[in-house]
């Protein structure tokens, strides 16, 4: 590979403004267009990772770090040279990614492609053999994209139920009885739902992302890099470990509440800290055994002072650089002869130029306008989509919307009452009413209206909870309490666009022998079912992605359906000692539909209420 | 020459192989030395602190599982039980439902959890608890099926036919289990009795004497109702031989007095009987004996059929 850096010579145009700046100036021009090309679906992607996955909230911290360690690790670029054929593939790639967004309406997709643009777009202009600079900071860039088909979410309920595992292991060697109900730590008389939603995995993501800026502003080795950020994640999880069997330690021993309010706070800031210390301390011991060998004279004797071929191999796998080029290029040396202009150094690619400068130009020029022209129809598409979408939610909820707040806001206020219940439903008896407020961002939502019926001798728990970011998996809080799931089916699996009421059903117990049978479903600010999203890790379907695209819908004649707005939970739970038979299945389903009968009667009605109002 | 040149080629790789492996030693110590020689150690002093706490908790698991699920188990179901006796309701509830979790088919976190809400009063949940891991119509856990005996025992309204079977099925149950056999075969002995099954009872009861002596004299009332008298006598006079001891070790309790002048009774003693119970008057409470020697003279009056007759005088101021 050339490293030989001369000064490219600057002919001085008609206009008087020299050539390299010019190409500086279509360079960074270029790079913005096609960024902002990705836009539109990738600000709805924040959107919806900022009010879908709290345990993603960090990313704006996410992309300073990014823009930081970009400036660190500033590459020498040339804007002038042709781009390599690589990548120009791996800007195709995002293109390709960005039409499959744009077309199924995919804001996960559309942050592919903005990754795998800007990856091909620091290919395109980064001074060949400099990969040790950007690569690090481009694979950094990945963790803007959240891992496809929930696996997020899967990787926080295994990390929730084994911290509160290792805690229980815990606190039974120390002699604390307790019980550990899913993520649920039942001490006499307390119940503490310490790990109630992510908090406690947050610290994992925030970790990771902390010692992956970290390892790259450090330069650290490939293997220490990668094992230094495995014991991030086993250090996350320690420091939860700890503040679980810490809060049951309190409870049993000194009767002190640690589980809520500010205690709590500073409870999670002392773990996270020492879960910092340790990973610092690791990073130590890290050093200690991966550090290459550099023999000095005065360290060994004779015999150990003699070229070894383990010693090598040794150096070649913890990443020692040994050649001189690396060693500068560490330092942070500059190329000697580079031509500082605007920020950027101006190189000449010997190879690459000498072809020609007119052809190369040319060549260079109507590859960035047929780049160019391509993400901008995708952009003008995307920019009509979300267009069609604001005049959508303008006609349908206007009202709706009105008497609703979007999730998130903190002026929430609960939406139902003991009254939007008969005393007397489907020969079911109201017998007592209540409501919960937990924090705003709630796994189980902020409100939960809750009705208690009973009829004969089985009673049930009927329960609006809201508000929710699209679809929420129910089952899931019932496992974090303990409930072992036995059997569910989801109706409205099979044909979304045709069921009126989509629900799921579900058959729990308890290692106590308890039985549940749950009944629920959620609604929109429309009143609509939410159809329940195909289980399993399985890829949505290209027809179920077209009708998420408002241009495709409309085209094809199909109504648009959003699949991430403010939801509304209504949960049916039958708790017994034995399974129900299929008739009081039957029983339980029908009450089911009257409560959300009701639910949606008295939200629409209040919302036009609302509207009126207004 | 030539010949040899190609063997000497044909196995060089060999040779050279060979000699790489006798300096292989020699390569591991030096490269150990050069490792060991260019460490760090002020990193390893600070990366103690990661060490350490990863240890500590890398033995979590391992010490955790040096004691079996069983075990876990046990321990909790104890700490539910002693909770229990100290009245510490939702310490034991707690605790039981960790056993449950420790041990899906272990019955005692039901039984515990049934016992726990039997204390809450709530015995309905209590019934249901047991019931679970003692059915009414097949074999479960003895202790469960002990407890819900009891509870049907102590049900103030009569059983019926089915009532009765099923009681008779949970006592059946308990007495498989030592803790709960005597007081099951007794109370079988009783049902039975009742039900006018004299040979089952006396069956229930001679178990139950077998392991405890002072119910011989239940078992020899049983044979008298059964019309067994010369075993009734025998046993009597086994149980006769059983109370005169304890009487004598502690003569101060009145039951045991009364219980050997009945087996004397049983045994058609009765001169010795009154006897017995004379000597009982002289105790704190002696109401007890007057009623009984009432009884006696009674008794002897109708068994009477030889010309040694009870003294008139005083069996009439016995039965006054």
């Amino acid at each position: 590979m050339s490293t030989s850096n001369t000064t490219l010579e600057t002919p001085i145009r008609d206009n008087g403004e020299t050539e390299p700046r010019r190409s500086v100036l279509r360079a960074v021009t270029f790079v913005a267009a096609v960024i902002a090309c990705h836009l539109p679906l990738v600000a709805l992607h924040f959107r919806h990772v900022w009010l879908g996955r709290p345990h993603y909230q960090f990313f704006p911290l996410l992309l300073a770090g990014i823009a930081w360690l970009l400036w660190k690790r500033w590459p020498q670029w040339t804007a002038t040279a042709a781009a390599p054929r690589w990548s120009n593939a791996v800007l195709a790639c995002g293109l390709v990614m960005l039409s499959a967004s744009t077309l199924f309406w995919s804001s996960w997709l559309a942050a592919v492609a903005l990754v795998l643009s800007i990856g091909g777009l620091i290919g395109r202009y980064a001074v060949p053999g400099q990969w040790r600079d950007w690569l690090p900071v481009w694979l950094v860039m990945w963790l803007i994209v959240p891992p496809p088909l929930g696996l997020d979410f899967r990787l926080i309920s295994w990390l929730q139920s084994s911290t509160s595992r290792m805690a229980s292991l815990l606190l039974d060697l120390l002699g604390v009885l307790h019980l550990m109900e899913g993520h649920v730590l039942v001490l006499p008389g307390h119940r503490m739902l310490v790990d109630e939603a992510c908090s406690g995995v947050n610290s994992v993501l925030v970790l990771l992302v902390l010692t992956a800026m970290f390892v790259v502003s450090a330069r650290r080795p490939l293997l220490w890099s990668a094992l230094l950020l495995a014991s991030s994640v086993a250090w996350a999880w320690a420091g939860n470990t700890v503040r679980v069997a810490t809060i049951a330690i309190a409870q049993a021993w000194y009767e002190l509440d640690l589980s809520t309010g500010w205690q709590h706070e500073l409870l999670g800031y002392v773990t996270i800290s020492l879960a910092l210390v340790w990973l610092a301390s690791t990073d130590y011991c890290l050093a200690f055994l991966l550090r290459p060998i550099a023999l000095r004279t005065a360290d060994v004797s004779g015999f150990a002072s003699r070229s070894n071929a383990l010693t090598r191999a040794w150096n070649w796998c913890v990443g020692a650089d040994t050649s001189e080029h690396r060693r500068r290029k560490r330092r942070g040396q500059k190329p000697v002869s580079a031509v500082a202009t605007g920020g950027l150094a101006v190189v000449d690619e010997s190879p690459r130029c000498e072809s020609g400068e007119t052809t190369g130009t040319l060549l260079v020029a109507a590859s960035r306008w047929g780049w160019l022209a391509a993400f901008g129809l995708l952009a003008v598409l995307q920019l009509a989509g979300v267009a069609m979408i604001i005049a959508d939610r303008i006609g349908i909820a206007t009202a709706d919307r009105s008497a609703m707040p979007a999730v998130g806001r903190a002026t929430l206020t609960p939406l139902f009452q003991r009254n939007h219940m008969p005393e007397n439903l489907n020969g079911w008896s109201l017998v007592d009413y209540e409501l919960t407020e937990r924090a705003p961002g709630a796994d189980l939502g902020h409100f939960s209206n809750k009705w208690r019926f009973r009829r004969g001798t089985m009673e049930c728990l009927v329960s609006v909870d809201y508000p929710f970011f699209g679809w929420h998996d129910l089952t899931v809080c019932y496992r974090g309490s303990g409930w072992v799931l036995l059997d569910r089916r989801d109706i409205g699996d099979v044909d979304p666009g045709r069921v009126d009421v989509a629900y799921v059903e579900a058959e729990l117990s308890k290692p106590t022998g308890e039985y549940g049978w749950l009944v629920f479903g959620l609604f929109d600010q429309a009143g609509e079912s939410f159809v329940p999203p195909l289980s399993g890790l399985r890829w949505p379907s290209a027809v179920a992605g077209l009708r998420r695209n408002p241009l495709a819908a409309w085209l094809l004649g199909h109504g648009y359906m959003e699949d991430r707005t403010t939801a509304y939970q209504v949960q049916v739970l039958v708790s017994s000692d034995v399974i129900l038979s299929s008739d009081q299945r039957d029983e339980v389903r029908r009450l089911f539909f009257s409560v959300r009968s009701q639910v949606v009667t008295a939200y629409l009605g209040r919302a036009i209420e609302g509207e009126h109002k207004r | 020459m030539k010949k040899k040149r190609k063997k000497s080629t044909r196995w060089g790789w060999l040779r050279r192989a060979a000699a790489q492996a006798w300096k292989l030693p020699d390569v591991v110590l030096r490269f150990v030395v050069q490792w060991w020689s260019t460490r760090p150690w002020t990193s390893l002093l600070l990366g103690l602190p990661a060490i350490v706490f990863g240890l500590a908790l890398l033995a979590v698991e391992p010490l955790h599982s040096r004691s079996l699920p069983g075990e876990w188990a046990r321990r909790y179901d104890r700490a539910g039980m002693a909770a229990l006796r100290e009245g510490d309701l939702q310490a034991a509830d707690v605790y039981f439902r960790r056993v449950a979790f420790l041990d899906e088919d272990s019955p005692a976190a039901c039984f515990g959890l049934a016992l726990t809400a039997e204390r809450q009063e709530d015995l309905p949940r209590a019934r249901r608890w047991m019931l679970r891991i003692a059915a009414d119509s097949a074999a479960g856990y003895p202790a469960a099926h002990a407890w819900l005996a009891k509870d049907l025992m102590r049900r103030k309204t009569p059983l019926d036919a089915q009532g009765a079977r099923v009681l008779e099925h949970h006592l059946l149950q308990a007495s498989r289990s030592g803790a709960h056999a005597l007081e099951s075969r007794v109370n079988l002995a009783q049902l039975y009795m009742l039900g006018g099954e004299t040979g089952k009872a006396v069956a229930q009861m001679e178990r139950a004497a077998a392991e405890r002596p002072a119910l011989q004299l239940d078992l020899a009332r049983l044979y008298a109702l059964a019309g067994r008298s010369a075993d009734a006598r025998r046993v009597a006079a086994k149980a006769g031989e059983f109370f005169e001891a304890r009487t004598q070790a502690e003569p101060d309790q009145p039951q045991y007095r009364l219980a050997w002048a009945s087996s004397l009774v049983l045994q058609e003693r009765h001169k010795e009987a009154v006897q017995v119970l004379t000597a009982g008057l002289k105790l704190a409470d002696p109401e007890p004996f007057h009623k009984a020697l009432g009884a006696v003279y009674l008794h002897w009056l109708a068994a009477s059929t030889t010309p040694e007759k009870p003294n008139a005088a005083r069996q009439l101021e016995f039965l006054d």
